[in-house]
This record gives C-alpha cells, sequence and structure tokens, in this order.
C-alpha cells in the first residue's frame, strides 16, 4: 500500500482555484519533488499534507490513517522551509533540539540525539553558536537537522535550496539527497528549478496550473513528455506547427518528416518536438531520413556545448535550437553563416495533437 | 500497476466532492476565545463607552431622543461656539508655527552637516517627558504679570491666544520633529545625483525633489499636530486665562455644571478633527511607503557653508527656547517665593505638607504608570499576537485590528467623558470598577492603546512567518513558541511599549480629568488643582518630579538596550 495517498484533493482561495482534483499516491522511502511554475499549485499542494492550509475536498492518507482533516500538530511530519525559520534567539543544539526538549525526554537522551543530529548534518562544533553567525547553508542544515529530529514519517521541503547561491545549491542538493537514502524518510520537496528536480528525484510530479500534468521518474519525464507543457517546462524543447498526413508521416511547411503518428488522425493539426541535443550534425549521408539543410544564424557558447541557432530555409521560415559538442563544432568547422546537413531521427520526434497541448 | 505511482487511478467523480471541515485543535481554540475576550475588552473599553458618548449628545436630561436640539443649542449660544472658533484659531495658528519650525529642525537634522546632530535630536524630544501643563507654568514665569521678560510682548498678555499657542508649539514640536525627521530620513542618494547630473539648481533641487519626497510626512504631521492642539486641555488650563477654548469649556460644562448633554455635543466637535485626521493619515501613508524603494541609496548629507551655519544657529535657537522653558520650570520650583525672594530651596518639593493629599497623588501616579505599563504591555503584545497569528478567521481579525486604532481618532477628554456615560450608569454590571485606580488604568492603557499595538504588529511581522507551523510539525504547543520565542525576539519593542504607557501615564491629564476622584488623585492632575489654587511653585514641583521620573525611566530603557540586552540576548549581537 502507498505510504501517502492523495486522492481528489481540490483547493480554493475564494473563487481561485488552486489545486484541481489533484489525486497522487506516494510509496514509503521515496524522494519525490514536485515540480512546476510559480502559482502551479506545488506549494497548496505541500502545505495541504501538511495540515497547515487545508483542502476544500478531498482526502489525504498518511500510512493507512486518515489526516485528511487534522491540524498540523496532529499529523506526523518534518519541514524545512525556503527561509528556514530557525529560531533567532536559540543556539543551533536548542533550535534542533527544540521539538525533542519539549517532548520531555530526558536531558541527557536529548543531547545525544542533537549531537548525533549535528554529526549527520555536519555541523558538529557549531552547536553553541547561533543562527545569524551561520552561512546560508549552514543554517539550511540546522533546518534539516530539526526537521528530521522527532523521526517524522515524512519530511517536506518547501523550496529548500532557492535561497542560496549556485554553488553551495549544488553541493547541498547531492547531501540532501544521501542524507535522504541514508535515513530512508519519505520526502517530497517542492522546487521550480527542473534541474534541480531531475538530479535529485526518484520520482517527478509536474504540475501546471492546479493540476498534475506527469507522474513518472526523471528519465521518463525527459524523454516522454506527456504533454507540451511539460516538454517544454522541463528541459529545452523545439516547437514546430505540424499537420499529419500519412501512417508515420508529417508536413512541416513543405518539409515531409517522419514520425511516430499512433493515435492521430490523418490531417490533424499538430506540435512536433524535439530536444537541441537529438539533433544530428555528424555521419549523415545525403537522402537519409529527416535530412535536411540548414543555415548556421547564430551560435552561443555555454562552456561544455555550443547551442546554435539554425534557419531551415527562407527569411520567415521556423528556427531551431540546437546543441553542438565542442568536439562536432571543431571537426565540422561550424559556425555561423555556414549552411550545413542536419538530421532529426524520427524516434526522437513527439507530436503532440492540438487539444492536447 | 507495477509502477509505484498511480496518476488517475480513481476514477474522477461525478457528483460533487465533499467539503472538508478541519478539525480545530485545542490550542487553535485557545486562541480564538483569546481572540474573543481581546474584542470583547475592546468593545467595553472604547467600542460601547464612545458609542453611549453619542447617544448622551442626542438626549435630553432626563434621558429621551431629542434629535439634534442639543447641537442647535450649542451653536446658538454665542459664548459657546465662540469657543469653537477660538480653538480653531489656535489649532490652525499653532499648527503653521510647528510645521514650520519642525520642518527646519528635522531639515538641520537629517540633511546637513551640523555637528551635534544626535544631540540635537534627543534636545527635541525633551517636551515629551513632561505634562502639557508644564510649559504653561514656565510661560507664566517667563512671561507672565511678573515674568522675566515680560516687556517682550510689548504690552500684550501672556494669557490668553498669544500664551496658549506658545506653549502648544512647546507641546507639539517633538510629535512633528519624529514624524518629520522619519520622512526625510528615507532619502534617494541617486535622486539627489540625477538632480545634480540634469543642472538643477540648490532651490529647484529642494522643490522638486526634497518637498515632494516628504509631503506626506509633512501632512500627517501636520494632521496629528492640529489634533493635539484641538483637543490639549492642560496648556489652555493653566496660560489660557478667560479666552475659552472646546477643552476648557468641556470641562466646565461636566465638572462645573453637570451638564452631560453639552459635554457630549462638545466631545463630538472634538472628535471630528481627530477622525479626519486618522483617515487623512491612513491614506498619506499609504502612500509615503510606496515612495521610497527598496533599494534606495542612503543618502549622506554634503557641506554646504551657508545652510549649514543658519540651520546650526536656527537648531541653537529652537534649543534654547525648549531648554529654557524646562529650566524656568525647574527654577520657579526652586525659588523660595517668585519673584519677591529668589532663594534657593526644596521645600516645594515637600509634598507631604501640601494640603490634605500629601505624597497620595506622587504614589498613585507611580502605581498607575507601573499598572498601566505592565498589564497595558501584555495586553498589547498578546492581542497583537493573536491578531497576527490566528490563520482563517479574517472578519474577526480585521474587526478587532480596527478597534483597536479606535483610540487613536480619540482625543483624551472625549474618552474620559465616555467612561463617565458607560461605568458611572448604575445600569451596567461594571459599575463597581468606577472610583477606583483599575478604571484608571484600563482608561490610560485604552488611551495610548493604537501606538502600542501598531509598535507591536511591526515587530510581529519582521519574524518569521513560519514559526507556528514549524512548532506545529515539532509537536510544540503554541504558548511554549510564544513565551520561548516571539517575546524573547519581540524584547525590544515590548519594552518601548512599556516605556511609552509608563511616560504617558505619568503625563496624561485630559482622559484621567474626569475620572479621577479624591482616593485616586494623580500627580499630574493635583499639579494642576494647586496651580488653581494660586501655588504655582509646588505646581512646578510636581510638573518637574514627573519629568525626572520620566527621564529616569527613559534613562534605564536606554541603559537596558546597552546592557541587559547585550549580556542576555547575545544573539542579536552578530545580526541578522
Amino acid at each position: 500500500m502507498p505510504y501517502l495517498q492523495i486522492s481528489h484533493v481540490s483547493k480554493s482561495f475564494g473563487t481561485f482555484e488552486a489545486l484541481k482534483d489533484v489525486s497522487l499516491e506516494i510509496e514509503e522511502g521515496k524522494f519525490v519533488c514536485f515540480l512546476g511554475p510559480s502559482g502551479c499549485g506545488k506549494t497548496t499542494l505541500l502545505r495541504a499534507i501538511a495540515g497547515l492550509d487545508i483542502q476544500t475536498s478531498g482526502r489525504i492518507l498518511q500510512g493507512g490513517r486518515d489526516i485528511s482533516a487534522l491540524p498540523s500538530s496532529q499529523r506526523d511530519f518534518g519541514i524545512v522551509f525556503q527561509s528556514y525559520a530557525l529560531f533567532p534567539n536559540l543556539t543551533i543544539a536548542d533550535n534542533i533540539g527544540y521539538g525533542l526538549r519539549n517532548s520531555g525526554k530526558p536531558r541527557k537522551e536529548v543531547q545525544a540525539r542533537v549531537q548525533e543530529l549535528a554529526e549527520l548534518v555536519g555541523l558538529t562544533g557549531h552547536e553553541r553558536k547561533y543562527p545569524s553567525q551561520l552561512s546560508g547553508g549552514q543554517q539550511q542544515r540546522v533546518a534539516l537537522a530539526r526537521a528530521i529530529a522527532m523521526a517524522p514519517g515524512l519530511l517536506l521541503l518547501d523550496e529548500p535550496l532557492s535561497a542560496l547561491d549556485a554553488r553551495v545549491r549544488l553541493h547541498l542538493r547531492s547531501e540532501l539527497k544521501s542524507l535522504q537514502r541514508r535515513i530512508g524518510v519519505t520526502t517530497i520537496m517542492v522546487t521550480h528549478d527542473q534541474a534541480e528536480a531531475l538530479a535529485i528525484a526518484d520520482q517527478l510530479v509536474v504540475m501546471n496550473q492546479g493540476v498534475i500534468e506527469q507522474i513518472g521518474t526523471p528519465q521518463e519525464i525527459y524523454r516522454n513528455p506527456k504533454t507540451a507543457f511539460v516538454a517544454d517546462f522541463v528541459g529545452h524543447m523545439n516547437f514546430l506547427r505540424a499537420e499529419v498526413v500519412g501512417e508515420g508521416t508529417v508536413r512541416v511547411g513543405p518539409l515531409i518528416l517522419a514520425a511516430e503518428t499512433a493515435g492521430l488522425g490523418i490531417g490533424e493539426s499538430v506540435t512536433l518536438c524535439f530536444r537541441p541535443e537529438d539533433i544530428q550534425v555528424r555521419g549523415i549521408a545525403a537522402g537519409n531520413k529527416n535530412t535536411i539543410e540548414v543555415r548556421i544564424e547564430d551560435m552561443e557558447f555555454l562552456g561544455t556545448f555550443y547551442r546554435a541557432d539554425l534557419a531551415m530555409n527562407g527569411p520567415s521560415s521556423p528556427r531551431l535550437m540546437a546543441d553542438f559538442s565542442m568536439n562536432a563544432a571543431r571537426d565540422l568547422a561550424l559556425e555561423p553563416g555556414k549552411i550545413i546537413p542536419i538530421a532529426m531521427p524520427a524516434d526522437r520526434l513527439r507530436l503532440f495533437g492540438e487539444k492536447r497541448g | 500497476m507495477a509502477d509505484t505511482f498511480a496518476f488517475d487511478a480513481t476514477p474522477p467523480r461525478a457528483r460533487t466532492p465533499e467539503r472538508i471541515r478541519p478539525i480545530v485543535s485545542r490550542e487553535d481554540w485557545l486562541l480564538r476565545t483569546g481572540l474573543g475576550v481581546l474584542a470583547l475588552y475592546l468593545a467595553l473599553t472604547i467600542a460601547i463607552p464612545l458609542f453611549m458618548l453619542l447617544k448622551k449628545s442626542v438626549e435630553d436630561a432626563d434621558g429621551n431622543f431629542i434629535g439634534f436640539t442639543n447641537f442647535a443649542q450649542y451653536f446658538a449660544d454665542p459664548a459657546l461656539s465662540l469657543s469653537f472658533q477660538h480653538s480653531f484659531l489656535i489649532s490652525i495658528l499653532g499648527t503653521l508655527i510647528t510645521l514650520t519650525l519642525a520642518f527646519w529642525y528635522a531639515y538641520a537634522v537629517t540633511r546637513t552637516c551640523i555637528p551635534a546632530r544626535g544631540l540635537f535630536r534627543a534636545i527635541a524630544l525633551v517636551p515629551l517627558l513632561a505634562p502639557s501643563l508644564l510649559p504653561g507654568l514656565a510661560l507664566v514665569y517667563l512671561f507672565g504679570n511678573q515674568g522675566i521678560f515680560k516687556g517682550v510682548l510689548l504690552g500684550q498678555s501672556i494669557y490668553g491666544p498669544i500664551g496658549i499657542v506658545i506653549g502648544e508649539v512647546f507641546f507639539a514640536f517633538p510629535h512633528a520633529v519624529l514624524i518629520i525627521t522619519t520622512a526625510l530620513a528615507m532619502a534617494d542618494q541617486r535622486l539627489y545625483e540625477a538632480a545634480d547630473a540634469l543642472r538643477a539648481g540648490a532651490v529647484r533641487t529642494f522643490f522638486t525633489v526634497t518637498l515632494p519626497g516628504c509631503r506626506y510626512g509633512v501632512m500627517s504631521a501636520g494632521f496629528v499636530v492640529f489634533t493635539l492642539i484641538f483637543t490639549d486641555f492642560g496648556v489652555p488650563k493653566v496660560i489660557g486665562g478667560s479666552y475659552e477654548v472646546l477643552a476648557t469649556d468641556i470641562y466646565q460644562q461636566v465638572i462645573g455644571q453637570f451638564n452631560f448633554q453639552m459635554g457630549a455635543v462638545i466631545g463630538l466637535l472634538l472628535l471630528i478633527p481627530a477622525v479626519v485626521s486618522f483617515f487623512a493619515d491612513r491614506i498619506t501613508q499609504r502612500r509615503q511607503q510606496s515612495m521610497v524603494s527598496a533599494r534606495a541609496v542612503p543618502l549622506e548629507p554634503k557641506p554646504r557653508p551657508l545652510v549649514d551655519r543658519l540651520s546650526l544657529a536656527f537648531c541653537l535657537v529652537i534649543s534654547v527656547f525648549l531648554l529654557g522653558v524646562m529650566a524656568m520650570a525647574a527654577f520657579g520650583s526652586l525659588i523660595k517665593f517668585w519673584p519677591y525672594n529668589l532663594t534657593l530651596t526644596l521645600a516645594h518639593y515637600d509634598f507631604g505638607k501640601l494640603g490634605t493629599d500629601g505624597w497620595n497623588p506622587f504614589w498613585t501616579s507611580i502605581k498607575l504608570s507601573v499598572l498601566t505599563a505592565l498589564f497595558g504591555t501584555a495586553i498589547v503584545f498578546t492581542g497583537a499576537y493573536l491578531v497576527e497569528k490566528i490563520r482563517g478567521f479574517g472578519m474577526a481579525r480585521s474587526g478587532v485590528h480596527f478597534l483597536a486604532m479606535l483610540p487613536l481618532a480619540t482625543p483624551g477628554l472625549v474618552l474620559g467623558l465616555s467612561y463617565i456615560f458607560f461605568f458611572n450608569s448604575p445600569a451596567n454590571p461594571l459599575n463597581f470598577l468606577y472610583a477606583t485606580l483599575a478604571l484608571l488604568v484600563v482608561n490610560t492603557i485604552t488611551h495610548f492603546y493604537t501606538v502600542c499595538h501598531l509598535t507591536a504588529v511591526t515587530a510581529l511581522k519582521q519574524l518569521d512567518a513560519e514559526f507556528e507551523a514549524v512548532s506545529a510539525s515539532l509537536k510544540v504547543p503554541v504558548w511554549r513558541t510564544f513565551l520561548q520565542v516571539t517575546v524573547p525576539v519581540c524584547l525590544p519593542a515590548i519594552l518601548d511599549i512599556a516605556v511609552y504607557y509608563f511616560v504617558n501615564a505619568m503625563t496624561t491629564v485630559s482622559a484621567v480629568i474626569f475620572i479621577y476622584t479624591g482616593s485616586t488623585k494623580l500627580m499630574a492632575i493635583n499639579a494642576l488643582n494647586t496651580d488653581d489654587a494660586g501655588n504655582s511653585a509646588a505646581a512646578c514641583a510636581m510638573g518637574m518630579t514627573i519629568v525626572l521620573l520620566c527621564a529616569a525611566v527613559r534613562g534605564l530603557h536606554a541603559l537596558a538596550g546597552g546592557t541587559f540586552l547585550a549580556r542576555y540576548q547575545a544573539w542579536r549581537r552578530h545580526g541578522a
């Protein structure tokens, strides 16, 4: 049985519907990310799970217990907020042990547990300092240690990394992941950063405008986006308007391409999507399927690769984004102004009917 | 399904979903009950008394409804409506003078390079330590019939409009300086750099950048000062002579002639400018906030020899005036018999030898101030916490917030009068409070509630909004977090509120003048009566005792900020 079951949860603030009939199941011990743009409902869903803003309708079951209507204090979770909400007048040790001390455990036992937690998050030696004496990353660890101190069944993280600068963020997200593995607590993290979500999660829940767009592993979501929204939000994507002209064939302007058309009717208008890194430039023989000639308009150097702006043909034709490795760019002497053949492998092209996207 | 996730595992339902009714935890019930108690308290101490005042103004002496007859009668009486004109004239004149002086003074201490700006700021606040009757007394010593500088008035009498205006300017000056200083302190250096780059001259820059930048602050100060002067009782009582104003009128109608209906009418007239300025101030403050962006570069004043020298001279003159008035009052209290025997003596401070009250008013004032500071701070801070932290319950919270704002629009005299109507009514079960010190405490807490409430709300808004959520997740009851985190973190604001309450309870006259009795006479009131009886030296001594007590408390507070907070709240030193 799944550890957390969310069924038909809706939440409205006045006339605004923040969540629309959301259902979701989460297995014990998983690291799940709620991903979506701001205002998509991901934080609302998290706060409903925590009981901070209880949903208008729908049920939430945790470990088989119906917690739908319970106040936060009667639920079983630990939480880290974006602001961390550390108590500024308490030492690090007192912050971490805040819940333990109030639970009436013996002093010795509390101290030992605080020590253990400080060690777990790598803050040994800082116990007697105050939050304002620590860096942002260290404060984040204190908040994390405090959240797991009472050994909750569920760990909720509300954009825990977004207040940090880029380098610290990269470092902390891998630490967060390994910590979660070690203690095995079921974890939900809310984020708007797709790279972070892809890197850290066992399962992604992509949300938009109060509904779940897709649920799956990071690989599934990246390779097989179910909707144009997911395709656009996770990673980069080229979008072209196309029409299905036959079984396995679409037309983009004057161009005929091979693509998987299962489930789509002939004559239907569709959106054709493919990722910039799926465009091939090496080993293209004339007459290959899905090969076209393009002109390189511009190349942007992004450190480990080039992102090129390609014009298909004619000044008003659609532009394409393509990622070329440093090797390919050097070997083929790619530069703006050059006309080159490219291939778009049929198995990497995705079609979305108009009604879905 | 092999997938660990089941999206759309359950079929969508057709009928309208069942609403979740959140279970309210015990501590939420506690908080809500607290809010209810607070609402009831504020209703009993401000809303209902004010309503009784309204009701009284449209009734005859027997309690029958007579519409606006009382008002018609008031304006038909030339003596009464004359004092309305007087009040208006005095307030307009006093406001214009105060604003002009306060603006230049505030400009000098924020925007010029004169030395000792901190000291000048502190001097401007000195009048706050004194009851408003003290400048009146000092002015009598300075310009009265036997005054030192009597000749300066060219034969005009200080008893009347001249004295009232000077006294009110002294009394209102610190309030205006505080507000305008705040407005001038929020300036963006970049605007001045832009004006410079566009080659605007000093005068043009002043009128196109400086003035527009603080105009809401000046307007706000204008409203506050007008209301203060319009409703002040101490100055006209001491130095007004036969020049009647509304504040002295209301006192005579109620205390002298027991004409409660006419008192209620005058009370409502006093309420008008306060209510108007209350709403005008709300609007201007809202605009002021949006004027300076968070990214503004703070202004660093540059030396301008002429402006700096003129400003310094001006500040010196004003400081001499402010300190001179205080010094005169102090001197008056130490002189054996003005102006015939100028030997110094402490005899006037020996209150034990004075009349039947002796030291009682001194101790009553101290009791009132301490009790007001203790209970007032506890009620205001807890109340502000409830208003800020309860989730949902929007209507109840904004209702309580509105009640908390009401005292700001209620002049002390009006509040005191409403208390007579409400608490002295034999039908009121709370009647037993009448003539007790407890009622004076309640009255004083209410009188100064709004400023304290806003201070507490501001402090609470600076706390992380999720402390309570974190506590709930850690199973820590909400009151523990209140005591272990919220109160210690807000301690500076709490001390500010306590000191504000103490000082105001010490100096106030207007609200309590209607509800004190023989056994609850306060020192400021005693000073007023003593002066009425012709012993102005003893009145000065009482006034100065209040000044010294207030200064001592303020001094202790400053000291506490330095040492106590540093020692017991080490976390503050590291900044956030």
